[in-house]
């Protein structure tokens, strides 16, 4: 990462060393003429501004949180059980009870998209086109491209726009 | 002469010369008197009966709607300490023992504070989507995690689900209370005791023990006040499921009547079961303890199933009186009476040597007495009413017994409680002000499910909920969707552009000049949106929406989820419009999802009292705002935290960790706010008085420190840091916004739009201090 941004470093650096040198120094994007007057024909509410902030009462130092790193894969076999769970419960037609334990699953990892995939496939069974659609958007945001799975999400939107 | 004359007038049939008695009237009419007396009581007899049967048959009794906490899900990975755990088990009455036997038990095995191992043999319990059996199985907390979760022979579990916690009750009127039991639920000893101390012959006699009777009779005439009841368990029964339960003649013979009524209708069982359901066993403040499956919970904190010999001898013993027996105001006289009971039952051979003199040695077990209120947590409780009455009748709720599944944590509310209990205690003595008051919520990122809500600055007291009903001006917690607004809009804005924080006059309708000020009466000339964002700066704010136009900012905040009225006028920009804590909630989740609206839960499923499932309330996901521009304006509410107004945060919060969020203060400082997120967890606080009065707190000093005091404590995981495709991370010069480079001075590393870049770039100042890092770089 580091060895990256001093690539790049080194890169504009030698650009800025060429344009400056062809055009001169760039200007402001938006620069601003204050104070400006601005017409306004509702009318203003009592305005409400920020007063100074008061000396900030010292924080002792309590419980340092304790877990801070991202969900390890291990979560994933809780996820993975229950959208097995939740394909058994499709599978027998049963969308309201696949959809609940799909839920379960989302609450674990919201950013499972194979969990995307069984809701969005309920609620179609169901009817439920715009439901549906926001689930599979959702899948397909969180989907590795080029992945069957991924391949499966795009499927389903599409068959659902259609 | 004079007794003549009058028993003389006294004859009816002037031939007569003397009295005499005709026995045949007297028979007669002795006959039709006892004719009369017996169609009466015949009359009389058919009522009662119909009355016996009508309730007996009908739905015995009104049963409150019963409030479930979610359940705890176990699986590994999970963020959690051995404190919290231990908590919630405790909570749920598990029982720490050597060696775990039965349901409800646990045993521990630290190997250090970070690291305990947990063997335990869940109770199961009917879920609404199926029933989770008891289960045996090792869960091992390391390091903040749940590090592994193992079955009794040692092979890896996915998941577990623990069974929730019973949080309150959506109470009938008299407040009358009990937790239904099956005669088959009910431990044998449990009714073999009952039996033995209240009714020996039960099996034997026809609702009425003339024996008993006449024994108590005697005893209660010799002593001359009523020290002995002769009643059988029917007849007591009687008393108090149709009587009142006062002690005189007139109510004796129907209660005896009725009683063998009851007999000749119903079989043993049934009377039985409805006895062990109906009998009084205590209070709890306003509320009545009724029959043994609650009075399990109320004394010992566990299901009736997991009595053991000496407390059940205690609860059979206060059926003798509740009140007198109170175990918790009268220890000493509860326990002689459970002493003597546990001799009943050995006398009669329902337990042995062995098992008596452990019984009669051991303690009263208590759990720890209740406060006496209804609710645990009456703020959400209040909110969960609220929502079922939109499709439940309040008798309905009263009365039915619903089972409503909510989202609370217990686990998080506890932290909460504590955060704000110690929080607004500590910021009163060191500000030196009285009765600041606070409304909090908590949710969970992503189901939009509320974990925790607290209404008050005591959170079991069930008046004014502040969470839901506190409208307050929310200050600055406005400006992020100024910037939103700005930066759904990429062609024209990044986080890089600049804005200008010189002084703004707006002339209004009525020819007024309005000229907001910043918070330290400065000005900063030109700085880029994160910034202006960051430092809360209000001329920067309500230039950039001016450009937008109040409409434009209006419809972002309809857009994240506010349905409320917002006056088109300039001064919303910096936040005079009224929310409540709830509102702000459902806005600021919107931002925290990645722009992603959904509506606010409190409940996730409704069942009746059969346990058949009535209603679902699904999650809802709507994406209203762009991943790319939420994804910014993100890192601009993580600047906030990190040089911002809210920085004290950090003086106690690990680099590492990721946070987001805003303050808002209001003018005179009569509101102080904070709303900000982890990955996980967002939490919204405001602080201020009822009557509006000014206080000395900024969102800062004030709200800020609640939210900081909850969040070191509540397992969570940082903001999100992974760009979205279509955004990537570059240096922008923060006085032009044009692109720079690491080593140039005053270079910001921030999230871009990949099709919006600037594509110039700025001259380049090489820093002077090369190796100060930036936050942002700490995390990346």
């Amino acid at each position: 990462m580091k060895k990256n941004v001093f690539k790049k470093v080194l890169f504009l650096g030698g650009l800025f060393f060429v344009v400056s040198n062809l055009v001169g120094c760039a200007g402001n994007v938006k620069p601003e003429a204050a104070p400006v007057v601005i017409e306004q024909s509702a009318p203003v509410a009592v305005p409400e501004v920020n007063v100074p902030v008061k000396p900030v009462e010292p924080v002792i130092p309590e419980a340092v949180p304790q877990t801070r790193a991202p969900i390890p894969a291990a979560s994933s076999n809780a996820t993975a059980s229950l959208v097995s769970q939740a394909r058994t419960q499709y599978q027998a037609k049963n969308y309201q009870g696949a959809i609940a334990i799909a839920e379960r699953a989302l609450r674990i990892d919201r950013r499972a998209p194979d969990v995307y995939l069984i809701l969005a496939q309920s609620y179609m069974q169901l009817a439920n086109t715009q439901a549906a659609l926001q689930f599979v958007q959702q899948g397909i945001r969180f989907a590795q491209a080029g992945t069957d799975l991924a391949q499966t999400l795009i499927q389903v939107r599409d068959s659902l726009q259609k | 002469m004079t007794k003549r004359r009058f028993l003389s007038r006294g004859k009816k049939s002037p031939g007569s010369g003397s009295f005499h008695i005709n026995w045949k009237l007297v028979l007669l009419a002795f006959l039709a008197f006892s004719l009369l007396c017996a169609l009466v009581l015949g009359v009389w007899s058919l009522y009662l009966d119909k009355v016996v049967r009508e309730k007996f048959e009908g739905k015995k009794w009104a049963l409150p709607a019963r409030v479930y906490s979610r359940p705890l899900e176990l699986y590994e990975g999970l963020p959690l300490t051995p404190v919290l755990f231990e908590k919630e088990l405790e909570a749920l009455g598990y029982r720490s023992t050597a060696s775990v036997t039965a349901s409800g038990q646990m045993s521990r095995r630290a190997a250090s504070s970070q690291e305990v191992t947990y063997e335990i043999l869940t109770r199961g319990f009917d879920f609404w989507d199926k029933r989770e059996e008891p289960q045996r199985f090792t869960v091992r907390i390391d390091s903040g995690r749940i590090a592994s979760l193992m079955d009794s022979k040692g092979a890896a579990l996915p998941l577990v689900r623990m069974e929730p916690e019973e949080i309150g009750g959506i109470y009938p009127n008299n407040i009358e209370d009990r937790v239904l039991v099956k005669l088959e639920q009910l431990p044998p000893l449990l009714g073999e005791t009952l039996l033995a101390v209240e009714d020996k012959h039960f099996l034997e006699h026809h609702g009425v023990s003339p024996e008993a009777i006449l024994r108590a009779m005697w005893v209660n005439t010799r002593e001359g006040e009523v020290v002995q009841g002769g009643s059988t368990l029917t007849q007591q029964l009687v008393k108090n499921f149709y009587l009142t339960s006062e002690q005189t003649m007139a109510r004796k013979i129907p209660e005896a009547i009725m009683s063998v009524l009851l007999e000749v209708h119903y079989t043993k069982s049934e009377i039985l079961e409805a006895y062990i359901n109906e009998v009084y066993l205590g209070r709890s403040g306003s509320r009545e303890i009724n029959g043994f499956g609650l009075a399990a919970q109320h004394y010992f904190r566990k299901p009736v199933q997991e009595l053991n010999p000496q407390e059940i001898a205690l609860l059979v013993g206060v059926v003798k009186g509740a009140s007198f027996y109170n175990p918790w105001r009268n220890p000493e006289r509860a326990k002689k009476r459970r002493n003597l009971v546990l001799g009943v039952m050995h006398q009669e051979n329902l337990i042995n040597d062995k098992q008596l003199k452990i019984a009669q040695a051991s303690p009263l077990g208590l759990a720890a007495e209740t406060d006496n209120s209804l609710i645990n947590y009456p703020a959400f409780v209040d909110l969960v009413r609220r929502q079922l009455k939109q499709d439940y009748k309040e008798e309905d709720l009263r009365a039915e017994g619903l089972r409503i599944f909510t989202t609370i944590a217990p686990m998080v509310q506890r932290l909460a409680e504590n955060a704000v209990a110690t929080r607004i205690a500590r910021l009163e003595k060191h500000y030196k002000i009285k009765e600041l008051q606070v409304g909090m919520i908590v949710t969970s990122v992503g189901s939009g499910e509320i974990l925790a809500l607290i209404g008050d600055k005591n959170p079991r007291y069930p008046g004014l909920n502040r969470a839901l009903d506190a409208r307050r001006q929310i200050g600055s917690l406005m400006k992020p969707f100024v910037y939103l607004a700005a930066l759904d809009q990429p062609q024209t804005y990044h986080l890089g552009t600049l804005i200008s924080d010189d002084p703004v006059s707006i002339k209004g309708g009525d020819g007024k000049m309005w000229e907001p000020k910043n918070a330290d009466n400065k000005s900063h000339g030109n700085m880029p949106l994160y910034r202006a964002l960051a430092h809360s700066e209000n001329q920067a704010t309500v230039r950039l929406g001016m450009q937008l136009t109040v409409k434009e900012v209006i419809k972002t905040v309809k857009a994240a989820g506010y349905t409320g009225d917002i006056p088109q006028v300039p001064s919303i920009l910096i936040g005079a419009v009224d929310m409540s804590p709830l509102e702000v909630t459902g806005i600021y989740h919107t931002l925290a999802a990645e722009g992603v609206y959904t509506p606010l839960r409190a409940i996730r499923e409704v069942l009746n009292a059969e346990g058949q499932p009535l209603k679902r309330y699904p999650i809802e996901l709507d994406q209203r705002f762009s991943v790319q521009s939420t994804f910014e304006l993100q890192h601009a509410l993580q600047a906030v935290l990190r040089e911002g107004t809210g920085r004290s945060v950090y003086n106690s919060f690990p680099e590492s960790l990721p946070l987001a969020g805003k303050t808002g203060t209001t003018n005179d400082q009569r509101d102080s706010w904070f709303a900000g997120f982890s990955g996980e967890h967002l939490a919204v606080v405001w602080v201020g008085k009822d009557d509006n009065a000014k206080t000395p707190l900024s969102g800062a000093s004030g709200a800020l420190q609640v939210w900081a005091d909850l969040m070191r404590q509540v397992p969570t995981q940082g903001v999100n840091q992974q760009a979205p495709e279509g955004v990537s991370f570059d240096w922008i010069d923060a006085n032009t916004g044009l692109l720079s480079a690491e080593q140039c001075e005053g270079a910001m590393w921030l999230p871009l739009h990949n099709d919006f870049k600037p594509k110039e770039s700025a001259e380049c100042k090489i820093k002077e201090n090369l190796g100060e890092e930036h936050w942002w770089q700490k995390i990346f």
